[in-house]
């Protein structure tokens, strides 16, 4: 895992070091001098050669420092601890979305193969991983915040607002409605398929038919002793998810505006602050490894036959 | 004797083609070939005469001559090179395949050497119809670029120059549908060649049980259709426009969706259904070659690591570990502002789009083909092929690779639509492909004005129910694929 992470860095690091427009120049104030600029990327380090910077770099990273944000001027990583909790929130509850409606409609599709039901689900679920989220996102704040105004338009709170208490909690669930949605819209779609797999493949096994030859209800073999063998594969697919949903939100929070951790990652690469990107990025990575750890382990403990070494 | 009469059918259609296309493309050539708003449309003997150096035209109005920059006919030429030598062969390819008919043992050659010219006639068709509309978005046109750069003597040639007011006339248009001919005879005589061969021997190669299996998918049939006329509507629907691609008129800026303008027009004046076509044609093309890039790499890579195995493997799987982790999005993101930062121009950053879709897409690819090859190297031929003496190179891209050729094509099915979605979500950025150029992806940053966004949704509904729809096609076919070569799918 540390090495995979070793590459990753240096690929991201390379990648953002070929940019050769840089904060102070885009930032510059036009009465510093040339020497002043000079001067500042010197302090700064834009300067150095790039085998340097890393090596700056990934000093700062073993102990968590990342770096200062140009543009919020504070440590990188308190950056991202700032905001990466509105995004988790935004994440969780899109997930949770997710699960609650992608495996019954699995499973529903599944029991019933290839009638119409599961033809419906079946196009649902392509439909979800077609659209292109940002424009399912703006279709909803059309239909839902201009149209019927019976949402709100961006942001995460209502602006100007001093709520409290469930008041409060209220104006923040009416504003994640919508992203919530969105983000959860894409995972639906192949989160359902292999839910529908996953119990076709254990449907098919003897042990069903032994069941079913018992004379068990069809609800109980089905969600007693399908089901719990078909959830394995499907434990494994939330971790891998993992990462997606929070560089999903960089399109989603972007649209409305939501102050997590991709509207700032997507701030952080226009205005060109490198520690912020390469931090974002890194945050990013750290999950997806993680998400493949939390995967494997699920799945040994789902699973008993698998033993991880 | 079936076999025989059916040959005379074939070369009787296509004589009378080729005749046909012949005579009209003469008539057609005669006919305005590209309008010059302002100026004087000229004629296709015109243009070819002129085509390999910049042509002066007298305004019709206004004063002094105005350049031209032909270099945009090289590729146009180039095409047209290539479209005629795909129908030659074609034709020659049909004589020799009726001259060789007599003996079985060269049937199978025969219908290689109709495939090919088959697929090359399309391909040429393809081709040309693209570069008569070109948008600076074709393989031909990279190269040509390269290539005018060298032949202009002031090396300041500009493609935006030529467009800008550029139309095509009725002659190219005319070109275009006898051109699509021999390409609809082409396939109606592959598909009569099939009937009669299923008639005739019930032998079932898995690549014929699949094709049954997939004419039986009604959803993938459909995405077919609807991916079909996307197609034509993209590539040669630009040719029948009336509106030039880069050509603004701030006057009737906005207009809602009328009889003149269908999906009415954009902020500048620009035609919105001729922008969805023209970026119909990039967003698929971005997808496609992204995909081929992704899909060459990838199977070179897996099918290297699967074969040698041990250390080879191991440096190469951590390699695709690192790519497989590596945050897609924030990089992809991250590598759109390289771009800008290096002041890419527009029609080269459609390149560069399509390169990084495609070097950050291979590995998943390179992990599939490497996981089939490693269970195929086991298997029996490859003993024989390893007894017979061949070639490292051979044996993984003769014996190896093509065994894996069905999950390939069903995983590049799937990563088209991929594809497209990425570069929609990128240029939606506006860190993808670069105005002027449209997208679909970038048409839809319409929404930033957010009086546009709230209540002209003529300006970004259509380009982003384009995406949708064509990603859904793209995948129900996908999926039809998977059923129709995965054996345990059968019903």
């Amino acid at each position: 895992m540390i090495p995979i992470l070793l590459g990753i860095s240096i690929v991201i690091f390379l990648v953002i070091n070929m940019v050769p427009g840089n904060f102070i120049e885009a930032k510059a104030n036009p009465k510093m001098t040339r020497e002043q600029i000079e001067h500042l990327k010197d302090l700064l380090g834009i300067n150095d050669p790039i085998h340097i910077k890393y090596w700056k770099w990934i000093k700062g990273a073993v102990v968590g420092d990342f770096g200062d944000s140009f543009i919020y001027l504070k440590p990188v990583s308190q950056v991202i601890n700032t905001f990466v909790w509105n995004s988790f929130i935004l994440a969780f509850s899109a997930f949770i979305l997710e699960l609650l409606i992608a495996i019954p409609i699995g499973i529903i599709s599944a029991t019933k193969q290839y009638s119409k039901t599961d033809m419906f689900f079946t196009v649902f679920a392509l439909i979800g991983i077609s659209v292109p989220s940002f424009f399912i996102g703006l279709i909803l704040k059309k239909i839902f915040a201009i149209d019927l105004k019976i949402l709100p338009l961006a942001n995460m709170t209502t602006p100007g607002s001093n709520y409290t208490g469930l008041r409060y909690i209220w104006d923040v669930v009416l504003h994640l409605i919508m992203p919530c949605i969105v983000l959860a819209f894409s995972g639906v779609g192949s989160l359902m398929r292999y839910t529908r797999t996953a119990v076709l493949e254990v449907i098919k096994q003897d042990y069903i038919r032994t069941a079913r030859s018992k004379g068990l209800s069809e609800r109980t073999v089905i969600y007693k002793h399908a089901l719990r063998n078909a959830l394995i594969p499907i434990v494994t697919i939330i971790g891998l998810s993992l990462p997606g949903l929070f560089s999903g939100a960089i399109i989603t929070e972007s649209i409305f505006a939501i102050p997590g951790i991709g509207k700032i990652a997507l701030d952080a690469v226009n205005k060109r602050d490198y520690p912020l990107m390469m931090g974002f990025s890194m945050f990013v990575a750290v999950l997806t490894l993680l998400g493949n750890l939390l995967s494997d382990i699920l799945y040994a403990f789902v699973d008993p036959r698998v033993k991880l070494k | 004797m079936d076999g025989m009469s059916q040959h005379k059918r074939n070369i009787f259609i296509l004589l009378i083609c080729g005749t046909v296309f012949s005579i009209l493309t003469l008539l057609c050539l005669a006919l305005p070939f590209i309008n010059i708003e302002n100026y004087t449309a000229i004629s296709g003997f015109d243009f070819i005469i002129n085509i390999s150096k910049r042509i002066e035209l007298a305004p019709s109005s206004g004063s002094g001559p105005v350049l031209v920059y032909v270099s945009n006919s090289i590729p146009l030429l180039l095409s047209m090179i290539m479209y005629v030598i795909s129908l030659g062969l074609f034709i020659a390819g049909i004589i020799i395949s009726n001259k060789s008919n007599k003996s079985n043992r060269s049937n199978k050659k025969k219908r290689n050497i109709t495939n090919f010219i088959i697929l090359s006639t399309v391909i040429g068709y393809i081709l040309y119809g693209v570069q008569l509309s070109d948008t600076g978005t074709s393989v031909v046109e990279f190269f040509a670029l390269l290539l005018t750069k060298l032949v202009a003597d002031d090396g300041t040639v500009t493609f935006q120059l030529a467009q800008q007011r550029v139309t095509t006339g009725l002659g190219a248009r005319l070109l275009v549908i006898i051109g699509m001919l021999p390409a609809l005879a082409a396939i109606l005589i592959k598909y009569i060649e099939y009937v009669e061969r299923n008639k005739q021997d019930v032998i079932q190669t898995p690549w014929t049980i699949a094709f049954r299996q997939f004419k039986r998918n009604k959803l993938a049939l459909v995405g077919v259709g609807i991916l079909f006329v996307f197609v034509i509507l993209c590539f040669y629907g630009p040719v029948f426009s009336d509106y030039a691609l880069l050509e603004t008129n701030v006057s009737i800026a906005k207009q809602p969706p009328s009889r003149q303008y269908i999906f009415g027009t954009d902020s500048i004046g620009r035609d919105i259904l001729t922008r969805i076509m023209y970026g119909g044609r990039i967003s698929l093309t971005v997808g496609f070659v992204a995909v081929l890039i992704e899909v060459l790499i990838g199977a070179s890579i897996g099918g290297i690591s699967g074969y040698y195995g041990g250390k080879v493997d191991n440096i190469l799987m951590r390699v695709v570990d690192v790519f497989l982790s590596l945050p897609y999005l924030p990089v992809v993101i991250i590598l759109g502002t390289v771009m800008s930062d290096l002041d890419v121009p527009p029609q080269k950053r459609i390149h560069f789009v399509m390169l990084i879709l495609g070097i950050l897409g291979w590995p998943s690819l390179a992990r599939l083909v490497r996981g089939q090859i490693l269970s195929l190297r086991e298997q029996e031929f490859m003993l024989a092929a390893e007894a017979l003496g061949l070639s490292d190179k051979r044996k993984i891209f003769r014996h190896l690779i093509p065994n894996v050729i069905p999950q390939i094509i069903v995983s590049a099915t799937l990563g088209i639509g991929g594809a497209i979605l990425s570069e929609s979500a990128l240029s939606f950025l506006g860190l993808g492909v670069a105005m002027p150029y449209p997208s679909w992806g970038n048409m839809i940053q319409a929404v930033r004005d957010s009086y546009d966004f709230g209540y002209r949704p003529w300006l970004w509904i259509p380009p982003g129910i384009c995406i949708f729809i064509t990603v859904l096609a793209i995948n129900f076919v996908g999926d039809g694929l998977r059923d129709a070569f995965d054996p345990k799918m059968k019903r």
